[in-house]
């Protein structure tokens, strides 16, 4: 197995180098421009995309010259079992992208680490560790593509697309990464063999190489409502792309311009002072608020946005550091380390990661602060109650200032705020009629005596997880009392067999995707579960299992089965549905029979 | 099953869509000695060993090799078969000695003389890499790796495919003289009828997925004859010639190969209106070559 691994090495030891080099070179350079360890997310993807696609190209090549069937014959052919022989190629591939992949950025690291003052936490120091898994996962899946069974094996390029969806932050990122590289490996294990369109006997290995088939079906099924929107496009008719779109629908107020939304959520009220409001909003500034979908996260490997900012009239710039829970500051023209920030006078460390918002505000999940350059200090301005989460940074609402939580919306004294860097007390405080996971905007105007408020929950109707969108208009006296004026149930626009396939096309797989998502990860208060859909997606959905419990039957009696294993893939294709039934006609040809053989002429042997 | 055997296989069949490779094959290939196998394109050759060495499985029937069912062979099994095939498959990017180095690690069974007598037939250096080789030394450097493994069965997939004269001829002693090659059954795969005519103890024919024939070459070569007779027009129709391989005209004279057929055919010729007829032998080549094109595929207005 040694030798074998020693041979792979040296096959691919020239590739390796010069991609290290490139991948060095390329990292050093912008190291050189920029603070590598400060980038926002797209920067990070980028580079993950290139290292999973270097994988994937590694993992296709090495078994793509293995797998003609003299070659395979070759490799195989030896006193060596099939799984140590795997073990020999893949490790030797590892080995060899960590070397080209995490190797490069160990050096930069360790070079922003010791040679200059930008800060380098605990997560940055995982990134290498991060690039080299997602390499190794692209490489696997590769490898396994090109191994298996080329009807259904592709499928298994799907699996390193989690790492975009997951919810996960940090080590947990890691345990991901590390679960997806098990499962790839897996699958790997179960199709390295003489034949590997064998389908496998163990039954938990059948339903590994199935998974990725499953899912991949449904993805592609699911895709193709893309081309029914593509077809609505064409002929006009999509309401995405009216040139006014339907009238009471979540669209129409997606799109509305403030004062539109505010009147259009007054229609419908019977409130003896709206015709007085509909003239107020016609003469006020409103203002508008979308809420946050993630909040900076501790210990998380990349950034929304960077953690930084400048102070140009004391020649500093200020990082946040994950590890100190305080701002690093060095020079903004020199570079050289001065010292560290933190809250107050006290210095004390900030409760999570922090990060600027506009020109005057900073924020995290439980606080907002204002830096004030004068005293080269940080002050807390606004400090949310103990079990609410940042959902919108301080941000100006007439003479106040509002701040929304994942409950209520804030308003804080617009005096006070801009005359003094006390803690800011609540004037006012309303609850939100619904989920913030679900609330696209809030419209408000300044009344003489409060506020008119328009809360509109729209979000996750066209990926279908809203199912009764809805806008809600509440009026805010300057004592704080909150009454709903209007509210109005707002129009899906689109059929919810169209919106919700994702859930009726498998409610099996889309409760196995949602909690992919959510592997170890913390729960995000920003996020709100999937509405349940409607009853009649239920009999959708319901009809589509037994379709594919009837056509399992009908597919597997021509498919070679033991009667344990035949009825066993017809309860999973009655459970799972129809891409289970994809499946199972993707991975078992159909049995081959010698007596209906009328023979043309002998193959090509 | 018996253990005589190094390869059995019963009412063996393969299909790939609506043909057959291999069609309710019964083989069984006596331990020693060397075997070819020879067949026409397409005779379901490939597809036999493919079987038989586990990377494919049959539509119908059973396979054993070394007595062992071709689908559930070990690693200690295969160590046991040496497997030469036509590309002479070895990692290109790899020295010839760490080759051997890797190969010797892997098989319990090593013959380090076996290898120095072999590859001592060719100009192979210990540091050359294998991507360096010709032709025809990757050929030595593969029989050798393959007999110094020490196999019970080895099987040669058309090993001097593409070979020239002077390769094809090294190739043919380095594996007559070697000692090695005595203590094991060899099968050899080939369409060259003047190598098997000169290594085979055992002439195996398959066409069209079926055994036609399992003898001695030259018992083979006796089986099959060739007249001459001079018979005026046309001569007797195809299709009541007996036993007939091959017809051809030549200088007014008729050619007949047949198989199977004694001095009753002179009889035949004679009464179809030959006035003068002559029997001579034919060589191997011709034989096989007149029995495997007999049954070729020819297109239907033909």
């Amino acid at each position: 197995m040694i030798d074998l691994f020693k041979g792979e090495l040296l096959r691919f030891r020239l590739w390796a180098a010069i991609a290290a080099a490139i991948n060095l070179a390329v990292l050093g350079f912008l190291s050189r421009m920029v603070d590598l360890a400060q980038q926002p997310i797209f920067v990070y993807q980028v580079f993950a995309a290139v290292y999973a696609v270097a994988g994937i190209l590694l993992g296709l090549y090495q078994m793509g010259t293995y797998r003609k069937p003299n070659q395979w014959l070759n490799l195989l052919h030896r006193p060596l079992h099939r799984l140590r022989i795997a073990g020999a190629l893949s490790g030797a591939s590892v080995v060899l992208l960590l070397a080209a992949v995490a190797l490069p950025i160990v050096l930069v690291c360790l070079y922003q680490d010791t040679m200059t003052a930008r800060v380098v936490d605990t997560r940055h120091w995982l990134l290498p560790v991060a690039g080299g898994l997602i390499a190794v996962s692209g490489y696997l899946a590769g490898a396994y593509a090109m191994v298996g069974n080329r009807r259904y094996s592709f499928a298994a390029f799907l699996l390193p697309n989690l790492f975009m969806y997951a919810q996960a932050s940090g080590m947990a990122m890691l345990g991901v990464q590390l679960v997806v590289i098990a499962f790839l490996a897996v699958l790997l294990a179960v199709a390295f063999k003489p034949d590997p369109a064998v389908q496998p006997r163990n039954p938990l290995a059948v339903l590994a190489v199935a998974l990725p088939v499953q899912v991949g079906a449904y993805f592609l099924i699911w895709m193709l409502g893309f081309g029914i929107e593509l077809w609505w496009t064409v002929s006009g008719t999509h309401p995405l792309n009216m040139p006014a779109p339907p009238r009471g629908g979540y669209i129409e107020a997606e799109r509305a311009e403030g004062k539109d939304i505010l009147l259009l959520g007054l229609e419908g009220s019977r409130d003896p002072e709206a015709a007085l409001w509909r003239e107020q909003i016609a003469l006020s500034d409103v203002y508008t608020t979308y809420p946050l979908r993630n909040l900076p996260v501790q210990g998380s490997l990349t950034n929304l946005s960077p953690l930084e900012f400048a102070d140009g009239d004391n020649n500093v710039f200020l990082v946040f550091s994950h590890d100190r829970e305080r701002f690093v500051t060095r020079g903004l023209r020199d570079q050289r380390p001065i010292g560290e920030l933190g809250v107050g006078e006290k210095q004390a460390a900030f409760p999570a990661p922090t990060m600027p918002y506009g020109t005057t505000y900073l924020y995290n999940a439980h606080a907002a602060y204002q830096y004030d350059s004068d005293q080269q200090r940080m002050f807390e301005r606004v400090r949310l109650p103990q079990g609410e989460v940042m959902a919108s940074p301080p941000a100006p609402a007439g003479d106040n200032i509002l701040v929304l939580s994942d409950r209520a919306a804030y308003f804080y004294p617009g005096r006070e705020a801009m005359n003094s860097l006390d803690l800011l007390q609540p004037l006012l405080r309303v609850a939100m009629p619904g989920h913030v996971g679900n609330l696209s905007r809030m419209d408000m105007i300044e009344l003489l005596d409060g506020y008119l408020v328009s809360l509109t929950y729209t979000w996750g109707v066209w990926s279908g997880e809203m199912q009764h969108p809805f806008q809600q208009v509440l009026r805010i006296d300057s004592h704080g009392n909150v009454r709903t004026v209007a509210h109005r149930a707002l129009n899906v626009d689109l059929p919810p067999v169209y919106t919700t396939r994702i859930w009726w096309l498998s409610p099996v797989l889309r409760t196995l995707c949602l909690r992919a998502q959510e592997l170890f990860a913390a729960k995000d208060p920003l996020r709100t579960a999937p509405q349940p859909v409607p009853r009649t997606m239920v009999w959708l959905a319901l009809a589509c299992c037994v379709v594919s419990l009837l056509g399992a039957m009908g597919v597997s009696g021509r498919q070679s089965h033991s009667p344990r294993a035949r009825w066993a893939w017809v309860l999973l294709c009655g459970v799972v549905g129809l891409p289970a039934l994809v499946s199972l006609w993707l991975m078992y040809p159909m049995r081959e029979r010698l007596d209906d053989l009328r023979l043309v002429q002998p193959a090509a042997a | 099953m018996s253990h005589d055997y190094v390869i059995e296989t019963r009412a063996l069949s393969k299909r790939y869509g609506r043909k057959l490779a291999l069609d309710n094959l019964d083989l069984r290939i006596p331990r020693g000695r060397i075997h070819a196998i020879v067949g026409a394109n397409g005779a379901g050759k490939s597809t036999l060993f493919r079987i038989l060495m586990g990377f494919m499985p049959p539509s119908a029937g059973e396979a054993r090799i070394l007595d062992k069912d071709s689908q559930q062979l070990t690693p200690a099994d295969r160590a046991r078969i040496g497997f030469v095939n036509e590309e002479h498959t070895l990692a290109n990017w790899m020295r010839v000695s760490q080759v051997a180095a890797m190969q010797k690690h892997q098989y319990p069974r090593w013959n380090q003389q076996a290898y120095d007598s072999v590859i001592g037939h060719y100009h192979v250096l210990p540091e050359q890499k294998v991507g360096q080789l010709s032709r025809g030394e990757r050929a030595g450097f593969n029989l050798a790796l393959a007999l110094a493994q020490g196999p019970e069965l080895l099987v040669l997939d058309e090993p001097t495919l593409g070979l020239d004269v002077v390769a094809k001829r090294a190739f043919l002693e380095s594996l007559l003289y070697s000692n090695a090659a005595d203590d094991c059954t060899v099968i050899y795969c080939s369409h060259q009828m003047e190598e098997i005519e000169r290594v085979a103890d055992n002439l195996i024919i398959l066409e069209r997925g079926q055994l036609k024939n399992m003898s001695a070459p030259e018992d083979f070569t006796a089986r099959v004859s060739h007249w001459v007779a001079d018979v005026p027009f046309k001569g007797p129709e195809r299709h009541t010639v007996p036993g007939l391989l091959e017809v051809q005209r030549l200088d007014g004279l008729h050619h007949y190969l047949v198989l199977d057929q004694d001095d009753g055919f002179e009889r035949f010729l004679r009464e179809a209106g030959a006035r003068n007829v002559q029997s001579m032998p034919v060589s191997l080549d011709r034989a096989v070559n007149a029995f495997l094109a007999k049954n070729h595929a020819a297109p239907a207005a033909a």
